[in-house]
């Protein structure tokens, strides 16, 4: 009994110890991104300020998106670990939501923002549209009725997580079944 | 081991309160349709919750967030589609619960509300499924989106929620998330609750089994003899066990035939077909116009509404409703000819996008 209260009251001992440096941490290495500008058109540059970086430090500035990711430039930190420039995003960026990151070393997270890009083709597309009044609005559009083809990312563990569920509620469902009576009708 | 954790969770969940009597026949299938509702509606809930981890409910994140939750969320594609089939499943168990008590004329007195608490919920389920397909935010999704604006135009200030003026602070996607979310399953969950109490207190109604008893006793008849009865903790058990079966079922046929999605979408146009629930209102709108979303829905919610009030005489005996049951038999055929019509006939333009 007194074993146990040691080694839990160790735990709790260890636990707010980690709390503590991580607090530390997080609060003397205040590295944050900030942009003028919620939004950006793909092919257009971003104003960025990143400030509360190492003086010198390198990092890389990355847009991570939900289905795809993009590096944008590596940028070095000034003594002040500060930096501000206009970034270009690629014309090539897929409209949507993104976290701009700023990396170091192995991928580690020193900043973040979150940025919508918009597609340059909206504006393009809605001028198109009103050109071709007449034409067939569906076709000449571009929109598809019929569902995409996806690359399901099912793992092995997956199937075996699925399969496991199935068959727990299945054999669970027929236990239950048979151990209640029947009533005809 | 077993029997004390039995105790065990007897004694602090006050189990034996399921100990109450309920005839013998509600252990059949056809008793437990409602109860099967509601086992697949906590199956939306779990599966709702995870994929909402992942849904990104925003014009433009929505659909690249299904298609993450398609191809690299753990579970996400399989969890997916057990929402989806479920969400059929649920609009399938609903039909055969309303057909049946309609049959059995089970919203006679005194189970008037039971009834209406079922038909509100019959409507809100209807609003979750074509809330639910909007949020795909594919083609079909942004279309159904197109819908709702175009409804809400129709029916001026009372359907102003449904369009983007509501307010310029959220878009409309987002704040059919939220209905789809919050406001719809609190709404259903509270009829539930009631449903629930009213059938706890009321009495099952088993008037179509063959007998003409009635559990409750409260409109005068018999209580069932001690040979006709059940416990319900055996009616519970038993439903749980038919949910699990139905939830394997699905599993497996979610693993068989995954759910897809479509192409982003495009504005101006209209070239898809709704979810199955649905078409019958789409084939009511290749005759009507976009009106046909908004009479179609409202015609069978007042006709379900009127029932008890329409058919009050004395008389109990099932599928003797006299001209409100051969206006029911028309309705339904009349929905299912839409439905058909629905799912063969040539997609058109009714909105006008």
């Amino acid at each position: 009994m007194r074993n146990r209260e040691t080694l839990g009251n160790r735990l709790v001992s260890r636990l707010a110890l980690l709390a503590a440096v991580s607090l530390t941490v997080a609060a003397v290495h205040g590295a944050a991104l900030k942009s003028s500008h919620t939004a950006v058109e793909a092919g257009q540059a971003l104003p960025l300020e990143g400030t509360g970086f190492h003086a010198g430090q390198t990092v890389r500035l990355v847009l991570l998106g939900a289905l795809t990711e993009y590096t944008l430039r590596e940028v070095t930190v000034d003594d002040e670990g500060a930096f501000a420039f206009d970034v270009d995003v690629p014309v090539d960026v897929r409209p949507g939501q993104y976290q701009l990151l700023a990396l170091s070393g192995e991928d580690v997270r020193e900043a973040q923002m979150d940025i919508s890009v918009m597609a340059v083709s909206q504006v393009a597309a809605a001028e198109s549209h009103d050109a071709t009044a007449g034409h067939d609005t569906a076709m000449d559009s571009g929109a598809r009725a019929e569902e995409m083809t996806i690359t399901r990312a099912t793992t092995g563990a997956g199937w075996g997580v699925i399969g496991l569920i199935i068959g727990l509620a299945g054999g669970a469902g027929v236990v239950l079944l048979k151990g209640t009576p029947t009533v005809e009708g | 081991m077993i029997e004390s954790a039995r105790r065990f969770l007897n004694e602090r969940l006050a189990l034996h309160g399921l100990e109450y009597p309920v005839p013998r026949v509600t252990l059949s299938l056809k008793y437990m349709l409602g109860g099967l509702t509601a086992f697949l509606l906590l199956v939306l809930i779990a599966t709702g919750l995870y994929l909402s981890q992942y849904y990104n409910p925003t014009v433009t994140g929505a659909h690249d967030s299904v298609l993450y939750l398609i191809s690299r969320a753990p579970l996400g594609d399989w969890i997916r589609t057990v929402h989806f089939l479920s969400a059929g499943g649920v609009v399938l168990t609903v039909i055969g619960h309303l057909c049946y008590t309609f049959w059995t004329r089970a919203y006679k007195r005194p189970r008037e509300v039971t009834w209406w608490a079922g038909v509100l919920m019959a409507a809100i389920i209807f609003l979750l499924i074509v809330t639910g397909s909007a949020l795909r935010y594919d083609q079909e999704g942004f279309e159904a989106l197109a819908h709702f604006v175009a409804g809400g135009n129709l029916t001026g200030a009372f359907g102003r929620f449904f369009t983007d003026s509501f307010t310029p602070s959220t878009p409309l996607l987002t704040r059919i998330f939220g209905l789809h979310t919050s406001l719809l399953p609190l709404g259903l969950i509270a009829l539930i609750a009631l449903h629930f109490w009213l059938i706890r207190h009321l009495g099952i109604h088993t008037s179509g089994a063959g007998n003409s008893s009635d559990a409750s006793g409260a409109s005068g008849s018999s209580v069932p003899s001690a040979t006709e009865t059940s416990v319900f903790r055996m009616h519970a058990i038993r439903l749980t066990g038919f949910g699990l079966v139905l939830f394997a079922a699905l599993g497996v046929l979610a693993v068989l035939v995954p759910e897809g999605i479509g192409y982003p979408p495009v504005a101006g146009v209209e070239i898809t077909k709704p979810f199955w629930p649905v078409l019958w209102v789409y084939g009511l709108e290749n005759l009507l116009g976009a009106w046909g979303m908004i009479l179609g829905p409202s015609a069978v919610f007042l006709f379900l509404m009127v029932v008890p009030l329409l058919d009050r005489g004395a008389d109990r005996k099932p599928g003797k409703q006299g001209w409100v049951g051969w206006l029911g038999v028309a309705l339904g055929i009349i929905i299912v000819g839409l439905w058909v019509y629905g799912v063969f006939g040539e997609a058109r333009e009714h909105i006008g996008m």
